[in-house]
């Protein structure tokens, strides 16, 4: 055989490269369908918006930890506001240090202060502050997905 | 007419017997080579082995010591699964069943629990005693890198284990697991609620954490171990010290070839061979293999039932999602792992192990240096020892740290003050 003709890209070397890639792109469309299989589209978990007590159970000054929504409810002379307690390192609840006015992680250790900013890592950001309304029967509304400017926003009754 | 029946019997028996196993006991060297060869059991071994491979100091048994736990993990693992039901609900009393009112439930339960802390030592052994006696190199570079998925595949074993008994430790570990793998780049939110199966820890996340325990990473590390125990073989065999050849003064000589024709056997390289040097390091694998290898079962069985006898795994108190304890610890073999976290997520989370597993991954294409293969401790290769050393006794401390200088809220305490 001759040297122009093996390197001539015959009908054969092409029907095989339009298989092959057809090839590829079946098993590659297979896998991502099946990646997308392990996303689930309805999910059954609490809704991210929730109420909870009405105004008159929050005195001022009191701090409270609202449990099943790891949330602490302020009433500061500023206001109402709620800040979520679920630490931004790696997510363990943060519990609230009465006499130091402080919230500390119990996993690894972070600080923060009362309206959510580090003051001792290994959290970066501070906690995040939750928007929160009075809502038409007279309780709070506090909508998880709104995250608001920490240390501004402020609830008055 | 009653010696008729036994004769008839007894022949029957032969016959079964003769069609299960065609050569009975073995007794020559020819049917012991048989006998390793014709069972699909006892193949994956050689016919004979070198006496370097059989050497307790050398190979220090970890290996197989790892592989039986996994053996004993699964039997003992596919008993649980009878009891157990991955469902928040369910979980911890079918935990709490298996502790007191399943006859034997809390010794299988204990010898899961210790059998899986055992494999992560002996299979984090295994990798010093491979390390340190030059087995990764040429031709074993990438059996050493199947040892390392291997060693991975382990510790994910175990994470997604002691996640099912859904107590503090199990819900606190899954929210500080997955919320590590939300520092990963770009696809870091994304692979969290693959995982989770949601936003938050729940029953998806339990079901997937099952799934992969019971199901996809066993099956992946019965391949994977298969593929090793493969490679051992087809890359020639346990490593060993190069065979020293005999002293010149000793060889022997062959009578030059004149005008005789030889046959293939007499045609070797040079004027002489070895004569008796090979073939008598190595030995039958039938008995001398195999015996060793029921011993090693028979002490690693007896060391786990006696301390699943003595001792109880750790059962925390029902899983809370509102407080984790506190200090709220992972197990032993990943508080390096929290350690280096409590002090940046992104590098100790994401980098950091990323970069270890990355450097083991590539140590036999690294480390060039063909010299001291199948010796503990080789001075041919000083500065790899050192370097795997450092490497080794940082991972150590920073375990010791996690383990013993860690207080509550993770601040830093003095064990012996408390």
């Amino acid at each position: 055989m001759d040297n122009d003709k093996k390197n001539e890209f015959t009908r054969r070397d092409f029907l095989l490269i339009v298989g092959a890639l057809g090839l590829f792109t079946f098993f590659g469309g297979a896998l991502g369908s099946l990646l997308r299989f392990m996303f689930p589209n309805v999910l059954y978990e609490p809704s991210a918006k929730f109420k909870l007590g009405r105004p008159e159970a929050y005195p001022v000054g009191s701090v409270t930890f609202e449990e099943e929504r790891k949330v602490y409810l302020f009433h500061t002379q500023r206001g109402y506001f709620v800040i979520s307690g679920i630490c931004t390192h790696l997510g363990c609840t943060v519990n609230w240090d009465r006499t130091k006015g402080n919230f500390i992680c119990p996993c690894h250790g972070s600080i923060f202060t009362e309206d959510g900013r580090v003051t001792k890592g290994p959290a970066r950001s501070p906690l995040a502050w939750y928007e929160v309304k009075l809502g038409d029967d007279g309780r709070f509304l506090v909508d998880s997905r709104k995250v608001v400017r920490p240390g501004e926003t402020f609830l008055k009754v | 007419m009653l010696e008729n029946i036994y004769l008839y019997i007894s022949s029957l028996i032969d016959k079964v017997n003769s069609s299960i196993f065609r050569i009975g006991y073995p007794r020559t060297r020819r049917d012991k080579t048989q006998a390793m060869a014709q069972s699909l059991f006892l193949h994956i071994h050689p016919a004979k082995v070198h006496k370097n491979t059989l050497r307790p100091t050398y190979t220090l048994g970890l290996g197989l010591i790892s592989f039986y736990l996994f053996i004993i993990l699964a039997v003992t693992g596919v008993l649980l699964m009878f009891y157990y039901v991955p469902s928040l609900n369910e979980a911890y009393g079918s935990m709490k069943d298996l502790e007191f009112v399943v006859t034997f439930g809390i010794l299988l339960r204990n010898m899961h629990r210790w059998a899986a802390h055992g494999m992560v030592i002996t299979v984090f052994l295994h990798m010093c005693r491979v390390f340190y006696t030059g087995s990764y190199k040429r031709p074993r570079e990438f059996n050493w890198i199947i040892g390392v998925l291997l060693f991975l595949l382990t510790l994910f074993l175990s994470f997604t284990g002691y996640l099912l008994p859904w107590d503090q430790l199990a819900f606190w570990a899954i929210t500080v697991g997955t919320n590590i793998a939300r520092y990963a780049p770009i696809i870091g939110e994304k692979i969290q609620f693959l995982l989770l199966g949601g936003n938050i820890v729940g029953q998806n996340a339990l079901l997937r954490f099952y799934t992969f325990h019971i199901a996809v990473l066993p099956l992946a590390m019965a391949i994977l171990i298969a593929l090793h125990f493969w490679r051992i073989r087809k890359d020639g065999g346990l490593s060993r010290p190069v065979d020293e050849l005999k002293d010149k003064s000793e060889w022997q000589s062959l009578p030059e070839a004149t005008s005789k024709t030889y046959g293939l056997m007499a045609i070797v390289k040079g004027k002489s061979y070895e004569v008796d040097k090979e073939p008598e390091d190595y030995v039958m694998s039938w008995p001398h293999l195999l015996v060793r290898e029921l011993v090693v079962f028979m002490a690693v069985l007896v060391v786990l039932l006696s301390v699943s006898i003595f001792f109880n795994a750790p059962l925390e108190e029902l899983a809370n999602p509102t407080h984790p304890t506190n200090p709220a610890k992972a197990p032993w073999y990943f508080l390096g792992l929290q350690e280096l976290v409590s002090h940046s997520a992104f590098i100790g989370g994401v980098l950091v192990p990323a970069v270890m597993v990355l450097f083991l991954l590539a140590l036999p294409y690294i480390d060039r240096n063909p010299k001291g293969v199948g010796v503990w401790f080789s001075r041919q290769r000083r500065f790899a020892v050192i370097i795997f050393t450092i490497f080794a006794i940082v991972n150590i401390l920073l375990i010791i740290i996690g383990v013993y200088f860690r207080g509550p809220n993770w601040s830093f305490i003095l064990p012996w003050k408390s």
